[in-house]
């Protein structure tokens, strides 16, 4: 089966899940009124993570065509590109290749049809003025009537980082505040509409269509990392995975003026914590990062030299955590705010007995991804920098 | 109501017709919500827009007073489509014949011009409420408030009947009562014809049976109906006139008619918790009665549940007790009665009434208990013609279209029609007296079509003068597309804006009900 | 679908349910402990407080018990040092934030707080805007406010009218009617059911401001406004009716009110009820008498007029708002003492 071809792919949108899996599951789904879902999710939101925007300009046909694939695999009959709301230039290039691909064959016509998701209410958001969501599931030409199964639209984002987290991304598409889902049931089972969802970053469908375009034969062998901070030449590149941090910034990155004033940096986006100087040698895969505390996330790797502190990096990702936190579940809308004044001198550290409870029942407690990987934010300082922190 | 309460929010199609249910009955309403988040159908036949009717499937905006087209056109969609439950018309129902020869003559087309609506809606309609197994019929004073208000009540029983939507759960024919003991108030026999529990006292059985409880010989002769009253007045033939808890002079039709009467009349005695029109004007006597929260006592519900009132707080003054006040006037008029204690008179009553003997005030301290519930192990009953129609058979009508008793001419163009809102209740002594209410809603308004404002050079908010052939009131201009052009509407709370002044002489020919809900109107602008 | 039961275990006992039983409703069946704020059986579970968070073999993590249904082989546990831990931290946080409203009205918060025993919260967050509305009815004490939402779906999923929203998110989040407009001009209809679910008081009632609800004595009745017959409890202080509130699960309401029901009750105090008989003397003007005089006018102007016209020229008009037992005793009047069946009441319907 043409799915096992993607065994080793993970997805590159930060919880790293095997994509082979995903794809089986949503195949394995029965087919509902309404059919199957394919969701591209280009909501990149994720300080120091500059991939996708890249993608989406530079081969956005490449990443249609994957999601065109995968409609094919798993049988799905409606496709959505769920963009990032400041994309705008993204968006006309996207554009532009949806109607080509229209023309080519590829995509039933009437593909391209725009609506703008849900955001939180204050929260203002700049992008175009596309329609609202409409109120319930849109009805499609059957494929007898196009000669084509595929139809693919956009829907501009809701312009809040949890309108990344997949089913925060599934509400906003459906109209409502974008609170993530509690999990079960999983997209796969119950997704857009109650439909079949199969969810993939813009990367992950990029990779899917080389290896199955026959292009790539290793597949989970490169990532494209999103190298930004003090380098010489910041950008998107493709590399190994499980170079190091060292090599990527000199081979890749133009290298920084002296490794001696590297204050910290980071390994796959903000999530994925601070790291000293003295891990710039650890591989870039999950593995070498599991040895230090933390993962390969978005592969977002972001350096900063002195005079920047470890400290007010952290403070500063930690307080995006606090304003981002969707406010539904109380461990994340009130511990992230708890450390991000405490990290950054707002209020006194309380004991170390206190901060510990507090992290755990973030851990335990929170609803989503947000809310339980951001104390390793914290944790991460207390193992690397402990002077800073409690 | 045939049915419960709790049982709406289990039907999977409501069919609302006359009634604004979400502002007239807010909570039971909320069951409708839930049915409607449940999934379930709703078809609103309202002249308005109203809030059900902006969420419905269909909508059926009819003009007022033209329920019998539609309902007997949804029953021709019904028969002609096959959609009619066979077994239940062949075994249960009687006079089927008529009832099929009158809608045969109500072809949708036809309806739909008198009513104002779209042929093709009307056979939705029908199908949606046909072809549901747990279908209802749920409406209020827009179906009786009308000369024909009787013959309303039995096309959409024959509706029921003609589909089996009867003596099920989640299904019937239920009017939602508008005050809160009006069930209660006609169980009691508070009616010219029948004695309490629905009893005629034209029959010497029942006249014997309460002759004998009573101690005293009961007149035979059917007495006068409220209208009949107030006619008499001019007549000169009714004398004095004993009102207790009511303001004729603000609810009844044709207000200007009505205070002429009252002028006639030699001696009248008001007994309330508020001075009111009537009494200010025209009582004789004013007795200072307490009001729910410092009585004990039961009220019935719509859905035929008696359950308890206590006494939370003392009478202000030296106010009394309803039921006090006239055990006293009776004593004082030589009659033996009990000492005033509700329960006696409850267990007085219920002894007299097979339907209610079961219901006594230490099974429902806790619980109310619905009629009928005929002996004291009973568990009452929580929807009506459960197996059969109570009467064995269910009796369908032929009925014809009755016109409104005023139409709308070149001299008064426009078609009023009046309901409730929200924030008042009646006459609005007692919401009036909130200002919290006040303050969502001060005063009187007529609600405008945007077509006709435009025509009439009305805007928003402008004070306009309404009149009718019969008198005049003050309202401010609410310009709404809830409403059809030539259609207007306004609430009937405002004592200082009586809608009733307005309003005109037509009533049921049966029961006396004024229709309230049809009356011809123009419109003044002030300053014109 | 809902015939079908289910097996799963919890606290080390088998246990069968209906297929759709939520852990929650399991856990209180078997009268396992555990709080909620959140949570309001009337309500969608919503899932966001934490409270109820119970361990769940498999789960990465433990789940809250509201929002979870039983599913066949489960096995759970309602308690243990860990969940107790997290609850209690959790509860922590919420009084880092939560001042107790001076309302009036319970507070489910402060009573979990005791439950864990805290002590002073380990940081303070700022208070927030306060809220100032001119309606009559509805306070909102914002920095008392936790965010459950009960409020916000209450006015979603049982009246649907939508006039309160869960506004902005992080620190910022609050709680507030539509677009932070005042109650009396949004879709809201004044019907209290938010405030009826606010399990702080935050929402509290400005006609009982400050009357801990508590010290009141209730009295359950039926409302007067209209023929659906809500029960209701008349909640009293001193012999005056200071609020009425409804009790779930109780009567046709199941605890709903609509604006009349729960907020218009002023009119039992009002100073314009009638307090002693009125007579009207010969100057055409209504005069205060005693009783014994205004009984004696009125047997003397009854017995007059049937004497001079007989019975049948006397009406009676009952009131459809009067007790069963009220109206039973005027028709009998009428019929058995007047003689005449000229007795009726207003509205048909
Ligand atoms: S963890 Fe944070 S972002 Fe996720 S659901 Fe809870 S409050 Fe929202
Ligand atoms: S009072 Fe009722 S309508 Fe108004 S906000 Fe509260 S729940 Fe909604
Ligand atoms: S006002 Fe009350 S019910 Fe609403 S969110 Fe705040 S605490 Fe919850
Ligand atoms: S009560 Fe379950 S999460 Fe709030």
């Amino acid at each position: 089966m043409d799915i096992q071809r993607l065994k080793g792919l993970r997805g590159c949108g930060g919880a790293g899940f095997p994509v082979h899996i995903k794809w089986q599951a949503v195949a394995d789904e029965a087919t509902l009124e309404g059919g199957k879902v394919i969701v591209c999710n280009a909501d990149e939101g994720e300080p120091g993570t500059l991939k996708d925007g890249w993608l989406l300009n530079e081969q956005p046909r490449r990443v249609l065509l994957g999601m065109q694939r995968a409609a094919a695999m798993v049988g799905a009959v409606r496709a959505y590109v769920y963009l990032r709301p400041e994309y705008t230039e993204q968006l006309r290039h996207l554009q532009g290749a949806i109607s080509n691909l229209v023309e080519d064959g590829f995509l039933s016509p009437g593909s391209g049809a725009m609506w703008n998701g849900a955001g939180f209410p204050g929260r203002e958001v700049h992008r175009p003025d596309y329609p609202l969501p409409p109120a319930a599931m849109p009805q499609i030409a059957p494929a007898a009537a196009t000669g084509l199964p595929l139809r693919l639209d956009i829907v501009l984002g809701g312009g809040a980082y949890i309108c990344g987290e997949e089913t925060a991304l599934l509400e906003s598409m459906e109209g409502r505040r974008p609170q993530p889902r509690h999990k079960p049931p999983y997209p796969t089972q119950s997704g857009l509409w109650g439909l079949p969802t199969l969810m993939n970053n813009v990367e992950t469908f990029w990779w899917a269509e080389r290896i199955l375009s026959g292009e790539v034969d290793t597949p989970g062998s490169h990532r494209l990392y999103s190298l930004s901070g003090d380098v010489e030449r910041p950008g998107v590149y493709e590399a190994p995975v499980g170079i190091t941090a060292s090599d990527l910034i000199s081979q890749f990155g133009g290298g920084v003026v002296n490794r001696e004033q590297i204050s910290c940096w980071i390994p796959g986006g903000a999530a994925s914590g601070v790291l000293p100087p003295s891990c710039l040698d650890t591989e870039l895969s999950p593995e070498g990062l599991k040895e230090v505390g933390t993962s390969l996330g978005t592969a977002g790797v972001v350096v900063y030299a002195k005079p920047t502190q470890p400290v007010e990096v952290a403070a500063e990702i930690m307080q995006f955590f606090a304003d981002e936190s969707c406010s539904q579940c109380t461990p994340c809308r009130l511990g992230n705010r708890a450390f991000s004044d405490w990290i950054s001198g707002v209020h006194d550290w309380p004991e170390s007995a206190v901060t510990e409870r507090w992290l755990e029942a973030m851990e335990l407690g929170s609803i989503c991804g947000l809310g339980f990987t951001a104390p390793l934010v914290v944790r991460q300082m207390q193992r690397w920098f402990s002077e800073a922190v409690v | 109501m045939t049915n419960s309460i709790a049982e709406i929010e289990d039907t999977d199609c409501l069919f609302v017709i006359g009634s604004n249910t979400t502002e007239a009955h807010p909570v039971l309403a909320l069951r409708m919500k839930k049915a409607m988040r449940r999934g379930a159908k709703l078809i609103v036949a309202d002249p308005r827009r109203t809030w059900l009717a902006q969420r419905a499937d269909i909508h059926l905006q009819l003009k007022p007073g033209t329920d019998i087209p539609l309902v007997n056109a949804m029953a021709h969609v019904i028969l002609k489509e096959g959609l009619q439950a066979q077994d239940y018309i062949h075994n249960l129902t009687e006079n089927y014949e008529a009832f099929a020869k009158a809608v045969g003559e109500w072809p949708p087309e036809r309806a739909a011009e008198i009513c104002g609506v779209e042929a093709e809606d009307i056979r939705k309609a029908a199908r949606a409420y046909a072809t549901t197994d747990r279908s209802g019929i749920y409406y209020t004073l827009g179906i009786t408030e009308h000369v024909c208000g009787v013959d309303n009540v039995r096309t959409l029983s024959n509706l029921a009947l003609a589909t089996g939507h009867l003596g099920r759960e989640a299904v019937g024919v239920n009017p939602l009562r508008g005050q809160n003991n009006v069930q209660g108030c006609n169980d009691m026999g508070n009616n010219p014809v029948y004695l309490p529990g629905y009893q005629l006292v034209a029959e010497e059985e029942n006249r014997a049976r309460f002759e004998k409880a009573w101690g005293t010989p009961l007149s035979a002769e059917p007495g006068l109906r409220l209208d009949q009253m107030m006619d008499r007045m001019h007549t000169g033939e009714l004398r004095a006139f004993y009102v207790m808890g009511e303001d004729p002079l603000i609810s009844e039709p044709n207000l200007a008619h009505v205070e002429e009467g009252f002028d006639k009349v030699d001696f009248v005695v008001s007994q309330d918790i508020f001075l009111n029109e009537t009494s200010r004007r025209h009582a004789d006597v004013v007795l200072p009665a307490t009001c729910f929260a410092e009585k004990d006592g039961t009220f019935t519900n719509s859905e035929r549940r008696v359950q308890r009132v206590r006494k939370a707080v003392e009478a202000p003054g030296s106010a009394r007790p309803d039921l006090e006040i006239i055990t006293e006037i009776a004593k004082r008029l030589g009659a033996q009665w009990l000492p005033a204690d509700p329960q006696a008179y409850w267990d007085e009553v219920a002894d007299l009434m097979p339907k209610f003997f079961g219901i006594r005030y230490d099974r429902i301290e806790e619980t109310g208990l619905q009629w009928p519930c005929p002996d004291r192990d009973h568990p009452g009953s929580k929807f009506l013609h459960e197996g059969a129609p109570i009467r064995g058979k269910g009796v369908f009508y032929g009925v014809d279209h009755v016109p409104p008793w005023e139409e709308p001419d070149e001299e008064y163009p426009f078609l009023l029609t009046t309901g409730r809102t929200l924030y008042h209740y009646n006459a609005a002594t007692q919401t009036a007296r909130s200002d919290g209410l006040v303050d969502k809603q001060e005063s009187n308004f007529i609600e405008i079509a945007p077509a006709d404002a435009r025509d009439l050079g009305v805007s928003d908010g402008m004070l306009v003068q309404v009149e009718s052939r019969r008198g005049q009131v003050d309202a401010l201009a609410v310009v709404t597309d809830r409403l059809s052009p030539g259609v207007m509407w306004m609430p009937m709370h405002f004592s200082a804006a009586r809608a009733n002044v307005l309003t005109g002489d037509g009533r049921d020919s049966e029961v006396g009900t004024p229709e309230y809900k049809v009356t011809a109107v123009r419109l003044a602008t002030h300053g014109h | 679908m809902s015939h079908d039961k289910i097996t799963f275990n919890l606290d080390g006992e088998d246990m069968q349910v209906d297929a759709g039983t939520s852990l929650l409703d399991a856990c209180r069946s078997k009268g396992a402990q555990v709080p909620t704020l959140c949570h309001e059986d009337r309500l969608e579970p919503f899932g966001g407080c934490r409270m109820c968070l119970v361990e769940l073999d498999g789960a990465p993590r433990p789940v809250p018990a509201c929002k979870t249904n039983a599913s066949e082989g489960m096995v759970v546990r309602s308690a243990s040092e860990s969940l107790e831990r997290v609850r209690g931290t959790i509860a922590e946080m919420f009084m880092a934030e939560h001042r107790p409203s001076q309302g009036g009205r319970p507070n489910a918060m402060e009573k979990v707080a005791k439950r864990f025993d805290l002590g002073a919260p380990p940081i303070q967050f700022p208070k927030r805007t306060e809220y100032h509305d001119h309606n009559r009815f509805i306070g909102f004490d914002t920095d008392a406010c936790i965010l459950c939402n009960r409020c916000v779906r209450y006015c979603d999923e049982i009246m649907q009218v939508t006039a309160l929203e869960h506004f902005g998110q992080g620190p910022d989040a609050i709680v507030q009617p539509t677009d932070g407009l005042s109650f009396l001009d949004t879709s809201c209809e004044l019907c209290g059911g938010c405030v009826s679910s606010c399990p702080t008081g935050a929402l509290y009632e400005k006609q009982a401001q400050g009357i801990e609800e508590s010290s009141c004595e209730t009295t359950r009745t039926v409302c007067t406004f209209c023929g659906v017959g809500c029960v209701i409890d008349l909640n009293t202080k001193d012999g005056n009716v200071v609020k009425v509130t409804a009790e779930e699960g109780v009567g046709p309401n199941d605890g709903h009110l609509c604006t009349k029901g729960r907020f218009a009750w002023q009119f039992i105090h009002h100073e314009d009820r009638l307090s002693e008989p009125l007579v009207r003397g010969d100057d055409g003007e209504l005069h205060a008498v005693s009783w014994e005089e205004a009984y004696a006018r009125v047997v003397e102007g009854l017995s007059k007029v049937k004497q001079e016209h007989g019975a049948d020229s006397i009406g009676f008009l009952a009131s459809s708002r009067c007790t069963n037992e009220d109206v039973y005793a005027l028709q009998k009047l009428a019929r058995s003492v007047i003689g005449t069946n000229n007795v009726h009441s207003c509205a048909a319907t």
